[in-house]
């Protein structure tokens, strides 16, 4: 078969000595899917950066169609054919859709004529079976839509390659379905398709070869016909973490008692952020000791329902009642006294403060609950303790508490986040996409944190991601375009809940 | 590339600031031989006779005062520049309790009186500004800008209107008696410096502060009301900057003419708190350092330097020390 790209003793060394590929080597076909598989720090992404011309290699070549290949930036990529999708894709806030991909186009040296780009872009659309609107401003897309205009981008360069990290993170198995038969059919066009994952599943069921990355090595590279789950997992984790992984699947102990309801939302209309309605009368109770679950796709209204209930947006209509209290009126700080968690969906710059120390990110949070870190001033040894404490609840080791969280890993800052939140001794915890871009492992290892703490909280997670409700949720009400599309028990039955997503 | 230590980086910021000014005066041709010798002496003189080094204490005052105010300001991301009218105000207000009020007050009485209601009357101002940036959501930098030139004017028609005195737009000048010593001003600005670090490290406050201005979502989402951290900013660095104001007219101005006032110490107070990383240790001691270039810049004005190329110098140094900063961050 004829290579495309070929990647030769590649070796990258982040600053401390961190060794992120260590001398890889991989052929990527024309008109193949090749999935990269790996948990989280495998080096996927710095491999896939190194070929977008993004991170320099210390050591090795790449050989683009038997040509050698020195990408000195991103532009460079993109002009040689070489299409890259980050994890989370990277915009132009202040621009329209339109506009931002009228800039990409013209970063990789294309003239563009905005009629015609507009005709391409409808026909493209057909083709993707989505719609995209090209005149929202870049701000108010979701991670799922930005993802969206990424692919209608790449095609819009007819880029030769295409590499895509972790692109599912945001789907539901409805829409992977679809996006699988999409990779399928831009391979049979004779392009190459990188797809990052660390979902195995996934990787077999897309790819024509899949290569696993441990510790920055690949680590094997199997037809996807001739490998099966069990030893690509052995392959991803080692033999020890292996164990680790399948023994931790039967964490969950039933909860059967129902509890007093800790949060009753009452035909609750929420606007958006253009002002349009995004949550149309949604009812919802969670009790204590349950742990109930919102479905949906990205994007229809989920994130104004997360906003409401945490006091960020105020409702045009309806109430949220917190242990029989109406809160509807009431800011963050009072909901979060009354024992309110709060669990966002992004970690840096919504949980997290960037540029603080870890302790200065478990000690802000404590402010409003007025506790034992002070009255005035901070009593900084008191808060040295409770963070000593909240790291003690997560297995991680973090070796200096007084160092900034940018120097935690994004599983180890969910983490966390997650316990600073425990600690807190919530009645409610209401979490967004909680495992949204961690590894198996950690997201095994979230997801027992969220349904440990419904043994005495009650806890409302809001996910994109349908299998992980499947699995901790006692209740899952499926949201559709602002409304609850339908309320499921255990058992649940997914096809049911798969066309309430999409009804 | 620059491999220098983050606590050097400033001072090598500096260095060059200092070397590129000097450049500069060579290519403007304002330094011949003769006028360098007069330099190395003038430096020489700055800094080791007591009184330029007494001098350099007294112009300390309203630079350090603003700048320290700032520093908490510019964490929470509040780029106010309304120190200048601020310290304005506070010379006003003192000069009117001392000289143009019919209070008569002693100066034991009327120095404490006269630190406070500066400090207020800037407070005041700060507020109008935080109140338009939380309600209305105007630009800072813009309406403390705009409060800085309406203080400016009003000081020139008080001038040269109703507290004229004589033929020139000059007004009275504060009594002997009310006079401060440079020991007076290092002890009031220290004082505030000590106060502004303790709510910057060691309060909940300053926590608060931190984080707002580090990610303003998370401090909305976990309950720190960020309007309240807004004004209390803006207030604060109005404050600091207005008792300035009184340590600017009790310490050397004595009184008020359009010609004479404010070569822009609130807006060395800007640069410095830039220079600072705004902490306010950092800020005071940076402070003396603007200000000993000031009395420096004076005493070169003999060698024929204007006053316009020290506070040139002042700039270059600012933006060689970001430079640095941001060369060596990544």
């Amino acid at each position: 078969m004829n290579t495309f790209l070929s990647i030769r003793d590649v070796r990258v060394v982040y600053p401390g000595g961190v060794i992120a590929n260590d001398d890889v080597s991989l052929d990527i076909r024309r008109g193949e899917v090749l999935a990269l598989l790996g948990e989280n720090g495998a080096g996927k992404t710095t491999l896939i950066r190194v070929v977008a011309g993004l991170v320099k290699p210390v050591k090795g070549e790449l050989v683009l169609d038997g040509v050698r290949f020195k990408p000195s930036s991103y532009r460079d990529a993109l002009r040689n054919g070489i299409y890259m999708v980050p994890q989370m894709p990277q915009f132009f806030d202040g621009l329209t859709v339109l506009e931002d991909i009228m800039l990409t186009l013209r970063l990789a040296g294309r003239s563009i004529n905005r009629g015609r780009l507009e005709a391409r872009i409808a026909d493209l659309e057909g083709l993707l079976g989505f719609k995209v609107n090209l005149s929202s401003h870049c701000w108010s897309l979701s991670i799922g839509e930005k993802q969206r205009v990424e692919l209608l981008k790449a095609l819009l360069l007819d880029s030769k390659m295409l590499m895509l990290d972790e692109p599912t993170t945001h789907m539901t198995p409805h829409e992977f379905n679809s996006f699988k038969g999409l990779l399928r059919g831009l391979a049979g066009e004779g392009r190459s398709v990188v797809f990052v994952t660390h979902k195995v599943y996934e990787a077999l069921s897309v790819a024509d070869r899949v290569a696993v990355m441990r510790k920055g090595r690949i680590v094997g590279v199997f037809q996807a016909g001739e490998v099966s789950e069990d030893i690509l997992v052995k392959y991803m984790f080692g033999e020890n973490g292996y164990h680790r992984v399948f023994t931790l699947k039967n964490y969950k102990e039933p909860v059967h008692v129902k509890g007093e309801p800790v949060l009753e939302v009452l035909d609750l209309w929420v606007k958006g952020p253009y002002g349009q309605i995004a949550v149309k009368g949604v009812s919802m109770i969670v009790r204590k000791g349950e742990v109930v679950g919102v479905a949906g796709i990205t994007g229809n209204g989920q994130r104004e329902l997360f906003e409401a209930i945490i006091g960020l947006r105020k409702p045009i209509k309806g109430r949220v009642v917190l242990n029989g209290e109406d809160v509807t009126g009431r800011d963050p700080a009072y909901r979060i006294r009354k024992g309110v968690a709060v669990i966002p969906e992004e970690r840096v710059g919504w949980g997290l403060a960037s540029g603080l120390t870890v302790v200065e990110n478990i000690a802000f949070s404590l402010i409003p609950v007025n506790s034992s870190i002070g009255r005035f001033i901070v009593d900084w040894r008191k808060a040295r303790e409770v963070a000593e404490e909240v790291v003690a609840m997560i297995d991680v080791k973090v070796h200096d508490l007084s160092a900034t969280i940018d120097s935690l890993s994004g599983g180890n800052m969910q983490r966390l986040m997650i316990a600073r939140e425990l600690y807190k001794k919530p009645i409610l915890i209401v979490a967004m996409n909680p495992t949204g871009g961690l590894d198996l492992q950690t997201s095994k290892i979230v997801r027992g944190m969220v349904v440990g703490s419904s043994k005495a909280s009650a806890v409302l997670v809001i996910s994109e991601d349908l299998e992980e409700l499947l699995e901790i949720s006692d209740r899952i009400y499926v949201m559709s375009n602002g409304v609850v599309k339908g309320v499921f028990e255990k058992p649940f039955n997914a096809d049911y809940i798969i066309r309430a997503m999409v009804g | 590339m620059l491999a220098f230590r983050p606590s050097l980086r400033p001072l090598v910021g500096v260095t060059i600031g200092l070397i590129a000014g000097f450049a500069l005066a060579v290519i403007l041709g304002s330094i011949s031989p003769a006028g360098f010798k007069g330099m190395a002496s003038s430096l020489v003189w700055v800094y080791t006779s007591p009184a330029p080094l007494i001098f350099t204490l007294t112009l300390l005052g309203p630079i350090a005062c603003a700048a320290v105010g700032l520093t908490l300001a510019y964490r929470a991301r509040f780029i106010t520049i309304g120190s200048e009218g601020q310290i304005l105000l506070g010379s006003i207000v003192t000069l009117w309790l001392i000289e143009y009020s019919d209070l008569n007050l002693h100066p034991t009485i009327a120095i404490p009186t006269s630190i406070v209601l500066g400090g207020f009357t800037g407070a005041f101002l700060g507020f109008v500004v935080g109140l338009l940036r939380v309600y209305v959501n105007a630009n800072e930098i813009l309406v403390s800008l705009m409060l800085n030139y309406v203080i400016l004017y009003i000081l020139n028609h008080l001038a040269s209107g109703p507290w004229r005195v004589g033929a020139f737009a000059i007004t009275r000048s504060v009594g002997e008696e009310y006079r401060l010593g440079p020991l007076a001003i290092v002890v009031t600005t220290v004082s505030l410096t000590l106060l502004c670090w303790v709510l910057l490290t060691r309060s909940k406050f300053g926590l608060a502060i931190k984080v707002y201005g580090r990610a303003p979502k998370v401090a909305e989402t976990y309950g720190l009301n960020s309007k309240t951290i807004v004004l209390a900013v803006a207030m604060l660095s109005g404050f600091t900057s207005g008792v300035g104001g009184v340590l600017m007219m009790l310490g050397f101005q004595h009184n008020l003419s359009p010609m004479s006032v404010s070569p822009g110490y609130g807006y060395m107070g800007v640069l410095v708190s830039w220079l600072s990383a705004n902490n306010p240790l950092v800020a005071l001691l940076a402070s003396w350092f603007f200000s000993s270039i000031l009395v420096l810049g004076r005493s070169l004005q003999a060698s024929g330097l204007p006053i316009g190329y020290v506070l040139a110098i002042q700039s270059i140094i600012v933006l060689s020390v970001m430079i640095a900063r941001r060369l060596t961050s990544r």
